[in-house]
């Protein structure tokens, strides 16, 4: 039997579990949103719309959807968005809230990115909801396959530095350093934190060396589409890059960090917590009938 | 190779899916190829251009009611979309007012500019003069709400800082103004 096989049989067997699981999760980041007033309805449609040169985001401007996104109907959508989350929480075994939320979720990370002016790539929930749009039948595949997208986002930034000569370009991470931590450089608080960034930026050779080893990291998750043996090691690279990204350039992207629970070792941790128990679920959608 | 596994797999239990996965995989790839966002084929090269040598930076500081937007305790994601806000404002009004996407397709998307379907679509995707009217509104209503302050008025300079490698100093040259809401 393929590893690959085995992880099928796995990811249908636990569905309920693992639906509990990332729509709790999903739920959590929908919280965190809302007390920070980043829902549709909170923002608020900006007059001028960051649209870029995308078609996705032409047809929401062709269709005039970023238009109706105000007052009642923009609270309706983030109540939908909220509801169909949480119920896919409460009740894994059923299907419909979750096409619902996955609908919802691109239709908030298309308008929030046109109001923010800025793509942003925080893409984690919709690839992770993508799967549960599927019928028990299909599911191991699907959640397979966002697997393998997260894979082929993590390989895909390496290329693209690679193949515009950024690896062997020693100035880039000192510059991102100097560039995103200029507000704080020149507060010139003497903390660890400024004493780190002004040796970092003082020393490019060093930088340049911790760059190429994150393009390093990053180009690694090609194992992953060759064999699932090294997922654990892919989880400890991830967490190592997520860290490493925070605190060298400020960049974290919260929704991204649930790229973690799509490798192997964090689904086998998922499935192993007594809490998600299938047996309690189906007594609780029986009830629930 | 665990991904031709796999799609193998998928083909012996579903045709639709086999085909559906397929697509994405075309269409993912066509898009890094054409270095083009179609979301959710999205490109993942931030980070990858080449960020030049340069020692001055051009930046934007913004007071509410005379006080700095850095002191409002504004979250990272309200001073983002604050401080894009007005890029994004800025570059269409010192582009007289016309979108700059449009000015970037009709320099290097002829194909598109010359079809029949772009006299529609030039009225419908692009940003009209009515958006920059409407901002000045809109943005104090944010900083209002996101800084949860009364705003009377908003001032926007722009500043050139001066970074000297050799001493790790600062140095702020007299700041303009830029813009008022």
């Amino acid at each position: 039997m393929q590893p690959s096989d085995i992880y099928y049989d796995q990811l249908v067997k636990n569905r309920g579990r693992l639906q509990r699981f990332y729509f709790g999760a999903f739920f959590l980041i929908l919280l965190y949103k809302l007390f920070s007033a980043l829902l549709i309805s909170q923002v608020g449609m900006n007059p001028i719309e960051y649209q870029e040169i995308d078609p996705t985001y032409w047809v929401f401007m062709i269709t005039g959807i970023p238009g109706f996104m105000k007052g009642g109907i923009a609270v309706i959508f983030d109540i939908v968005l909220l509801t169909s989350c949480l119920l896919s929480c409460i009740l894994p075994r059923q299907r419909v809230s979750a096409i619902i939320f996955f609908c919802c979720y691109f239709l908030y990370f298309v308008l929030f990115n046109m109001t923010a002016g800025h793509h942003y790539a925080n893409i984690a929930i919709l690839v992770i909801s993508f799967a549960f749009v599927f019928s028990d039948k299909l599911f191991g595949f699907s959640l397979q396959f966002s697997r393998f997208a997260f894979l082929f986002i993590m390989c895909s930034a390496a290329c693209w530095k690679i193949a515009r000569g950024n690896l062997f370009y020693p100035h880039q991470l000192d510059r991102i350093m100097l560039s995103h931590n200029l507000g704080y450089l020149m507060a010139g608080y003497k903390t660890t934190k400024y004493q780190l960034l002004k040796w970092f930026i003082q020393h490019p050779r060093m930088t340049h060396c911790i760059w190429v080893t994150m393009i390093i990291m990053e180009f690694s998750f090609i194992i992953g589409f060759f064999t699932m043996k090294k997922d654990k090691l892919l989880l400890i690279i991830y967490i190592l890059f997520v860290i490493g990204g925070y605190f060298l350039t400020g960049i974290f992207a919260l929704e991204n960090l649930l790229f973690l629970f799509i490798l192997y070792p964090s689904f086998n941790f998922i499935s192993g917590l007594p809490v998600f128990n299938n047996e309690k679920i189906y007594r609780l959608q029986f009830l629930n009938n | 190779m665990l991904l031709i596994d796999f799609l193998k797999t998928v083909k012996k239990k579903s045709a639709v899916l086999f085909w559906s996965f397929l697509t994405i995989i075309f269409f993912q790839l066509a898009c890094t190829f054409l270095k083009m966002e179609v979301t959710p084929f999205l490109l993942y090269g931030m980070y990858s251009e080449k960020i030049p040598v340069q020692n001055e930076f051009r930046i934007v500081e913004i007071e509410v009611n005379d006080v700095p937007a850095s002191s409002l305790n504004l979250s990272g994601w309200h001073s983002d979309i604050l401080y894009t806000g007005y890029e994004n404002y800025n570059n269409m009004l010192r582009n007289n007012g016309t979108d700059i996407v449009k000015t970037r397709v009709e320099e290097r998307y002829h194909f598109l500019t010359r079809s029949f379907l772009y006299p529609f679509l030039k009225n419908k995707i692009y940003n009209s003069k009515s958006g920059l009217a409407n901002f000045s509104k809109w943005y104090s209503d944010k900083f209002s709400q996101f800084a949860h302050i009364d705003v009377r008025t908003i001032r926007v300079y722009s500043t050139i800082i001066e970074f000297d490698p050799a001493s790790f100093t600062f140095i702020k040259q007299p700041r303009k103004l830029i813009a008022t809401f």
